[in-house]
């Protein structure tokens, strides 16, 4: 069954749900919530799946993959699988609103918004330094409730954040 | 005023690891329910442990002093060495230190058309010459980084090493894949190039101690940040190299102070400065010279002249890459590269 090749706007293949609820391996959250999934389309017997890392060096990659495939294989049986890699387009904005909600149960922020204790709501919070345990994260410090957090988010975004940015230099 | 929390979701958890040690307060979670938040807590931090005691409360039960409480809950006898050390003040100190770093030259989101007009350099020679080489580079120093992670006791330089080090590595990659690489050409290109065809520039062959590897690292993410702005412009994975270093860039520079400026490391830091600087002159070396090299190389010059500290001896005009440099270290790094290699699939390294 192959979708109408010259449509204007397709509709998205069903299998994009399938790799949508795939779930990240680092944190409790879908690939779809987290807003990694571009696209998911298929070609003579071929799935082409397009996904944006949160971070270029992103290390769940390896791991992010092979997920998919599996989901792939036990949802539509037989087809060639292949994974494409757009990098640099990921946006914190591609985050959906259950995507934050998964965030903040596993004590995230999202980076692009003011950054806001995960715990408390505060807004009194304090970046704690510029590399966190994983590239993609930078750690901060709320100073209302004493809760550390980490917020998600990459170099550029950092440029939004409503705090000093290392690029700007001292304060 | 002590209050009440209004967060219906909030649990605090407290443990005991051992019959002799005290109930602590581990951390914070958000759960929708009450037995939700008990298995939550037990599988967030009772994994590494085994549990004495845990106490899971909901946040709305307590009451907690808010900040202006502080006079009110100091001791009478107040000393500053009964303070109660947070495991985070150490963090925030740290977080708070003097950040001398002085903004780069250009922001790098303005429309900065740099001193040379460029028409984006996508297919010119220059760049497609220039961006391989660079890549050789980010390579070795990505895993020269990767050796000294486990060097620190300091956890933050650590985390901060390894970054810079992973990135490196997947900018190197991402670079090739620019330029038409697939994954296992990428590969090849990496792990089963002889030396001789490698062309690192001369600073690779530097990065040996601390200082020199500080000023290795300071002039590698400065070339990468401004070749990569060429062009952020058209695609965003240069935008990301170019973020990505910037940020790199500023935490060498940090480095470069202060080694600068104690008085136990300033004197071989300087011979460090001198000699990489020095080295530094091919890092836009690797094709023809023309009105482009020399702009990127100015522009280059300029950020290692921000650095904020003098005897930078690097060349005024680029000066051509030559095969067979980076010496002992780019042979250990190929060496190494290709015996983990061959203990691993080859996807777990690109
Ligand atoms: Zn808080």
């Amino acid at each position: 069954m192959n979708a109408p090749a010259a449509a204007a706007t397709p509709p998205p293949d069903p299998l994009t749900g399938v790799v949508a609820d795939v779930r990240d391996p680092e944190i409790d959250v879908t690939l779809g919530d987290l807003g990694v999934v571009r696209s998911v389309s298929r070609t003579d017997g071929r799935i082409v799946v397009r996904l944006a890392p949160t971070r270029l060096s992103c290390p769940a990659r390896g791991e992010i993959a092979r997920r998919v495939r599996s989901a792939l294989t036990d949802a539509a049986p037989g087809h060639g699988i292949q994974i494409v890699w757009e990098r640099g387009i990921w946006q914190p904005a591609a985050v959906t609103a259950a995507g934050h909600d998964a965030l903040r149960t596993a004590g995230y922020r999202v980076a692009g918004t003011t950054p806001r204790c995960p715990y408390c709501a505060g807004d009194d919070v304090v970046r704690a330094g510029r590399f966190g345990g994983a590239v993609c994260k930078v750690p901060y410090d709320c100073r209302g409730c004493g809760s550390p957090f980490d917020v998600i988010g990459t170099a550029g975004c950092s440029a939004v954040l409503p705090v000093p940015d290392v690029r700007q230099g001292g304060s | 005023m002590p209050h009440v929390p209004t967060d219906t979701d909030v649990y605090e958890v407290f443990a005991q690891t051992g019959s002799g040690s005290p109930l602590n307060h581990v951390g914070s979670l958000v759960a929708p329910r009450r037995d939700a938040a008990w298995h939550l807590a037990k599988e967030t931090y009772g994994r590494r442990d085994d549990l004495f005691r845990l106490w899971v409360v909901r946040r709305t039960d307590l009451i907690v002093s808010s900040a202006d409480d502080r006079g009110l809950l100091a001791a009478k006898t107040r000393m500053p060495h009964r303070q109660p050390g947070f495991p985070t003040t150490r963090r925030r100190d740290r977080s708070a230190a003097p950040d001398t770093a002085a903004p780069p030259q250009q922001q790098p989101d303005g429309a900065a058309s740099g001193p040379c007009d460029d028409p984006r350099g996508a297919t010119g020679p220059a760049p497609g010459r220039l961006w391989p080489a660079l890549a050789e580079d980010l390579f070795v120093l990505g895993n020269r980084l990767g050796e000294r992670i486990v060097d620190y006791i300091d956890l933050e330089e650590s985390l901060a090493v390894g970054s810079i080090g992973q990135e490196a590595l997947a900018h190197a990659e991402t670079i090739l894949t620019l330029h038409g690489f697939d994954a296992s050409a990428a590969d090849a290109h990496f792990f089963e190039r002889p030396q001789e065809q490698w062309r690192v520039s001369r600073v690779i062959g530097r990065l040996g101690d601390w200082p020199s590897t500080v000023v290795c690292g300071l002039v590698i993410a400065a070339a990468v940040s401004v070749l990569a702005e060429e062009r952020a412009g058209d695609e965003p994975a240069f935008a990301a190299i170019r973020d990505e270093q910037l940020v790199h860039l500023d935490h060498w520079r940090r480095w470069v102070r202060a080694l600068a400026a104690w008085p136990e490391t300033s004197e071989e830091f300087t011979r460090a400065f001198t000699e990489v600087t020095h080295c530094a002159g091919d890092l836009f070396g690797a094709g023809p010279q023309d009105a482009l090299t020399d702009a990127l190389h100015a522009r280059l010059a300029a950020l290692v002249g921000d650095s904020g500290v003098p005897g930078s001896r690097l060349p005024h005009l680029p000066v051509p890459r030559a095969a067979g440099t980076g010496g002992s270290v780019l042979a250990d790094c190929l060496a190494r590269g290709r015996l983990v290699r061959a203990h691993y699939a080859p996807q777990v390294f690109l």
